[in-house]
């Protein structure tokens, strides 16, 4: 996938929040599962929940190398948590 | 009869004299309810009709019409319900969200111990309970919708060395048989103390959750951990996190909110009373 | 009450009757202790249908490069179609068609997604593959949910068959999903087929209660629906079972069927009371205490009813169950 290539969340009204400062979790209705994230992929999924984003775009917004943000991405989209914002 | 056990109606059908005998003593002073009433969960237990009927006599748990569990030999009819009972309510009590954790109270405020291989969480409780702490449960955390913790008392099962660690901790509580050979070693039941079942119907407000590791010798310390550290672990060890989905992620959620948490580790009952003494003071 | 409940657990109905229930407005009325049990079940009903929902999303994916079309069956279809007899239903598999000659494409897909198959001995695999319907149930190792893969309704040694090129002319799609489904005909004929094949009698009412649930949903929002079930049984050649599912379904549950269409395939009145008889005798779970369940019913709820609304008893069981059933609001 190249990294322009933009995602979404599936449905933002499915994920449950539960935020301190260091961590958060997330739980997916769709999938039933529960989720740790750190506070950059809180962050990103924070965003891909307002909108579409892309690697390059979430890498300037978070200021992180786009390299991990794809992994991040991929992994968010195993999880089915993201899918393609077309 | 119909018997009241916690939140739950129980009607038992069974003509086993060591079952109808551990009940009369066991549960003496939990209430009984009209025969005719309404029952929330319905058990037989009877003596399968084969050819072992007279050499090696079983018994068999019925829910509803159904067997659950394999045959036990007939005079472990009592553990065979206690196991049977748990499995009714695991299954089913959905408007609960159920951690599979002992609960005590002192002071309007529960004390939350999640199960794990290794945490001596019965033995503790059984200790509590006779150290001015009122049992709620030794194996349900029963949380309602309103983040209260529901009592569901019932004898406490001791497994082999626990046995006599609590015949000498606390000489004053009431021990009943004892069960060798079962799938789980010898076990035996603490009957719960008087308060504890007259107080029934009185729910908790929750307050601590401390996960206990029981080690030989070891020092007791009591360390706080992280709040997701403490949700997590709690997620995973209820009976029907996943079943409740989005519910249960809000429960763990409060529950986690309300409450201090801690990773306990102890090797003597003693320090662990006193422990959980200062929290409670 | 409790009779009921027993009966209502052991044909596992309890959640759907839960739904009924709410729809007719008696629900929220129902004592706490009573009402809690109903609400229970449908937690867990609710449950095992966002794991399917979820299988579906997962098999989606894996076939996102395939282009085959894909069927989705029973209750996964009812799920994708919202209807509201999907709610209280306790799925335990996904079933899925594909055409026979997508099945290797679709297995192989799906197996470097990650599924895999049941372990089975040779001669298992072989019944599968060959006489059976579907290749041997996958499963992922992270998940709980069988996927049934289906190129056929039937196995192809039964004798009550579905014509399945008839059912693939008339499969249609769904809005937000790459799964397609039946015709509403087709979907109850489907279900009339398995109420008859099912060896499994425990599911068997519960088998009665889908095929009442379709019927009130597409009956009532269609005059020209049962017209269209009976040429669509004709043309499958399905149309004596699908009389005596009309026949039984309404001595049992007051299903609906309008008189005019009662009886589609010409079946002599003396064995088809036999039948429908002898299916009204077995389809009910065998209770130790021997409870009939339309008694059980009508008693139920007539104590419910006279309690809250105190009408006379005569005209209260045909009311009762035809409101608490046909989940209507009062």
């Amino acid at each position: 996938m190249p990294r322009s290539a933009r995602w979404r969340l599936i449905d933002a009204e499915r994920i449950l929040w539960e935020r301190w400062p260091d961590e958060c979790i997330v739980y997916n209705d769709l999938s039933g599962q529960t989720h740790l994230l750190n506070v950059s992929a809180a962050a990103a999924l924070e965003l891909l929940g307002a909108g579409g984003e892309s690697a390059e775009t979430l890498g300037e917004k978070l200021n992180v190398d786009s390299a991990e943000i794809e992994r991040l991405l991929q992994e968010f989209d195993q999880l089915g948590l993201i899918e393609p914002d077309e | 009869m119909v018997l009241g056990v916690g939140p739950f109606q129980v009607r038992i059908r069974a003509r086993i004299a060591a079952l109808t005998g551990f009940l009369s003593r066991m549960y003496r002073d939990f209430p009984l309810h009209p025969p005719d009433g309404f029952a929330d969960i319905r058990v037989r237990l009877y003596r399968p009709r084969s050819w072992r009927r007279y050499f090696q006599p079983q018994v068999c748990f019925e829910r509803d019409g159904k067997r659950i569990f394999h045959p036990f030999p007939l005079s472990h009819a009592p553990p065979l319900f206690e196991w049977g009972l748990n499995w009714c309510i695991a299954t089913r009590a959905h408007q609960y969200l159920m951690l599979h954790a002992a609960v005590l109270e002192r002071g309007g405020r529960a004390l939350i111990l999640p199960a794990t291989p290794g945490s001596g969480k019965s033995t503790l409780c059984a200790a509590l309970m006779h150290r001015g702490w009122r049992l709620l449960s030794d194996e349900f955390g029963l949380v309602r919708e309103d983040g209260r913790l529901d009592p569901l008392p019932r004898p406490i099962p001791l497994k082999n060395e626990s046995i006599g660690v609590i015949r000498a901790f606390a000489p004053e509580a009431e021990l009943g048989p004892e069960f060798p050979k079962t799938r789980k070693g010898t076990v035996a039941h603490v009957k719960p103390t008087g308060a504890s079942v007259r107080r029934m119907e009185e729910s908790a407000v929750p307050a601590w959750i401390v996960f206990p590791r029981f080690q030989r010798d070891a020092r007791a310390v009591l360390e706080p951990v992280p709040a997701s550290y403490a949700f997590l672990r709690l997620a995973y060890n209820a009976f029907n996190y996943e079943v409740l989905g989005a519910e249960g992620f809000r429960r763990v959620g409060r529950l986690i909110r309300r409450c201090r948490h801690f990773n306990f580790s102890y090797g003597r009952l003693e320090d662990a009373i006193e422990i959980f003494d200062s929290l409670a003071s | 009450m409790e009779d009921l409940m027993v009966v209502a657990e052991r044909s596992r109905l309890t959640a759907t009757l839960g739904h009924r229930l709410a729809d007719a407005g008696i629900l929220a009325a129902l004592p706490g202790r009573v009402r809690r049990h109903f609400e229970a079940a449908m937690t867990e009903a609710r449950f095992r249908n966002r794991l399917i929902r979820w299988e579906m999303n997962r098999v989606a994916r894996a076939l996102r490069p395939l282009d085959v079309t894909v069927v989705a069956l029973k209750g996964a279809a009812y799920l994708l179609l919202d209807l509201p007899l999907a709610r209280g239903r306790l799925p335990a598999d996904l079933d899925i068609l594909v055409r026979r000659e997508d099945l290797s494409r679709v297995e192989r897909r799906l197996t470097e997604a990650g599924w895999r198959s049941a372990e089975l001995s040779e001669y298992d695999q072989r019944y599968y593959r060959r006489w059976m319907h579907e290749i041997p149930p996958l499963r992922h190792p992270r998940r709980y949910v069988e996927v049934d893969v289906h190129h056929a309704l039937l196995p192809l040694t039964a004798r009550l068959q579905a014509d399945d090129e008839l059912l693939w002319s008339s499969v249609r799609e769904v809005s937000c999903s790459r799964f397609r489904v039946l015709s509403p005909e087709d979907l109850v004929l489907h279900a009339v087929v398995h109420l008859f094949h099912d060896s499994d009698c425990a599911n068997r009412l519960r088998d009665l209660v889908d095929i009442d649930g379709l019927l009130r949903h597409f009956g009532a929002r269609d005059r020209d629906f049962w017209h269209r079930l009976t040429e669509r049984a004709r043309a499958h050649g399905l149309e004596r079972p699908l009389t005596y599912a009309f026949h039984v379904g309404r001595r049992l549950l007051h299903t609906p069927v309008p008189a005019e269409w009662l009886n589609p395939g010409r079946v002599d009145p003396l064995l088809r009371r036999w039948m429908v008889a002898l299916l009204c005798r077995a389809l009910p779970p065998s209770a130790p205490d021997d409870l009939d369940l339309g008694a059980a019913t009508a008693r139920w709820l007539l104590y419910l009813r006279s309690h809250y609304l105190r009408m006379p008893l005569k005209l209260l069981i045909p009311h009762l169950l035809r409101k608490a059933l046909a989940g209507k609001r009062h």
